[in-house]
């Protein structure tokens, strides 16, 4: 009587996980303890999976990178990268007599943006974050190793360009009092500034290239 | 059936359950403890809810393999053989350390071993059941319970005798294979599990036991002991082992061990879902469950799967 007298008591508070209150009171003893059990490895489980989202670095100038010899095809990473980066292929392996394919995730490097999301989720550790070429890790933060970043470069050629403007305003005077010279005057300003720079690798390449054709032509020439 | 470009994932995030299951030794006090009935009879679980917790975080468990029906069909069996066992739950007990032991973090295992050992000489348990091949070996060989008798589920159902009531006539003739685990087979010094399991078999009507190529001392492993990895070798080993299940044409591949459960139920699921597969067609599943489905009644106990998850993911991202 006092097993039949709990179960109702029971009853209103497994309905919400279970349809059916169990009529056995042992019954609804070991379904509890399945269930508690059951809610306690999840709860456990979450926690530990929370653990991961603080060891990887991150960011721009960051890249993943993938152990192919851990990496056991699961998708993990293929379906949480949100960039289209990680491609799925078969590889071939051989057992002595006998061969099988594995699936394996491959990096695409042009979209990866470092985002630590699939390194996370990867169960097995397959997936590392490094640095690309010319960034390093400082103090946990990725910085780049070149030494101003792009950013100040640009204000570099603008701090260096009034420099040479500034002997033209000098130069502008002589021809400034004739007025058809002045469609001459700006193209010299582009020769002056311009021209000392860049234009010099460019000859020399073409030279190079002149050259090397020119010997290979003499040689077979020669040869000839 | 569905199919997917890649299949649902596969394999087992074990450095998250690492973390998991070394977490419990960090914390040794005891608990505030309530076992509702108490016994000399005892059955330990194991780690099975973290499998299956695992299983289903990974993408590899869409309501085929089920680690839970484990718990279930022990408790039902032990209740057909006319025992209430008091159950070592995971809300007090830990891990058994077997996995920490056979990483090499011993002082991790040793701290479970301590912790699982007070326990259980505090609770006056005398049998110790449990139904896990790793868990048997450890309690058995790494721990020290002196007048404690820890014995494998399939043992303690053969020395009470269990009877399986005759098969409905309609049920078809089956062919069943079992896979000896490593732990509590060949790397058992004393006391092997080799033949309850396959007694317990033979004893239900329909079914006709059928040997693998290795069994016994030679059985071939199912792949990863201790989840110590997965990768391309052990996966190879998983599928040739699957391969000589359908060469001899079972339709049931018998497991005594949760993590050959896993895997085999891995790799079965990601064939599951390959068109043209026809070689996996057999059923896996731990020995427990399939003797308890032979049983008359209900399980004690709900699914352990997720009954959201019962279909594989759409192929590509999810977002």
């Amino acid at each position: 009587m006092s097993g039949l007298a709990t179960a109702p008591a029971v009853a209103p508070k497994p309905p919400s996980v279970l349809p059916s209150p169990p009529a056995d009171p042992l019954v609804a003893y070991y379904r509890n303890v399945r269930q508690m059990n059951l809610a306690l490895a999840k709860e456990r489980y979450k926690q530990g999976f929370k653990v991961r989202t603080q060891e990887y670095i991150r960011g721009r100038g960051t890249l993943a990178i993938v152990d192919e010899e851990i990496c056991m095809g699961c998708t993990h990473c293929f379906d949480n990268c949100a960039f289209e980066a990680i491609d799925m292929v078969d590889r071939k392996f051989a057992l002595p007599e006998y061969t099988y394919t594995s699936r394996k995730a491959i990096i695409i490097e042009d979209n990866c943006v470092g985002c630590e999301k699939c390194a996370i989720v990867c169960p097995v550790d397959a997936i590392t974050m490094v640095t690309k070429h010319g960034f390093e890790v400082k103090d946990g933060r990725v910085v780049s190793t070149t030494a101003p970043p792009p950013a100040p470069r640009p204000a570099a050629p603008m701090a260096a360009t009034p420099r040479p403007v500034t002997p033209l305003p000098a130069a502008r005077p002589a021809p400034s009092p004739t007025t058809p010279p002045k469609t001459e005057a700006p193209p010299e300003r582009t020769e002056t500034l311009t021209a000392k720079p860049p234009p010099k690798p460019e000859p020399k390449e073409e030279a190079e290239t002149e050259e090397s054709t020119t010997e290979s032509e003499t040689r077979e020439e020669d040869e000839g | 059936m569905m199919e997917t470009e890649y299949g649902p994932g596969r394999t087992i995030p074990h450095p998250v359950m690492f973390r998991v299951l070394d977490s419990e030794a960090e914390d040794t006090t005891i608990p505030e403890i309530r076992v509702e009935h108490k016994s000399e009879f005892a059955y330990y679980p194991g780690c099975i809810d973290y499998y299956d917790v695992e299983m289903q975080f990974s993408h590899m468990n869409y309501g085929d393999t089920n680690h839970g029906i484990i718990f279930d069909s022990s408790i039902k069996l032990l209740r057909a053989v006319g025992i209430q066992p008091m159950i070592l739950d995971r809300s007090f007990m830990k891990c058994c350390g077997h996995d920490q032991l056979w990483q090499g973090k011993v002082d991790v295992f040793e701290r479970m071993r301590d912790y699982n050992t007070k326990l259980i000489k505090m609770l006056g348990v005398k049998t110790f059941i449990t139904s896990c091949a790793e868990g048997y070996r450890t309690f058995k060989l790494d721990y020290k319970l002196d007048g404690v008798r820890v014995v494998h589920i399939t043992q303690f159902l053969y020395e009470r005798g269990l009877r399986i009531p005759p098969q409905p006539e309609t049920a078809k003739k089956i062919r069943v294979a079992f896979q000896d685990p490593c732990r509590s087979g060949r790397q058992m010094p004393l006391d092997p599990v080799y033949e309850e399991p396959r007694e317990l078999v033979k004893r239900v009507d329909n079914a006709e036991l059928v040997e693998l190529k290795t069994f016994r001392a030679d059985a071939q492993c199912c792949g990863v002991a201790q989840m110590m990895y997965c990768n391309d070798k052990t996966k190879g080993l998983t599928a040739s082992r699957m391969d000589e299940a359908s060469d001899v044409g079972a339709d049931y591949l018998l497991v005594a061990c949760p993590k050959c459960l896993t895997h085999f139920g891995c790799l079965h699921h990601e064939n599951k879902w390959k068109p043209g597969e026809e070689r996996y067609a057999f059923k896996v599943m731990d020995v427990t469950q399939f003797l308890a489905e032979r049983l008359p009644g209900d399980y004690p106990t709900g699914s352990n799967i997720d009954a959201k998850r019962k279909e594989p993911p759409l192929p590509g991202r999810r977002g």
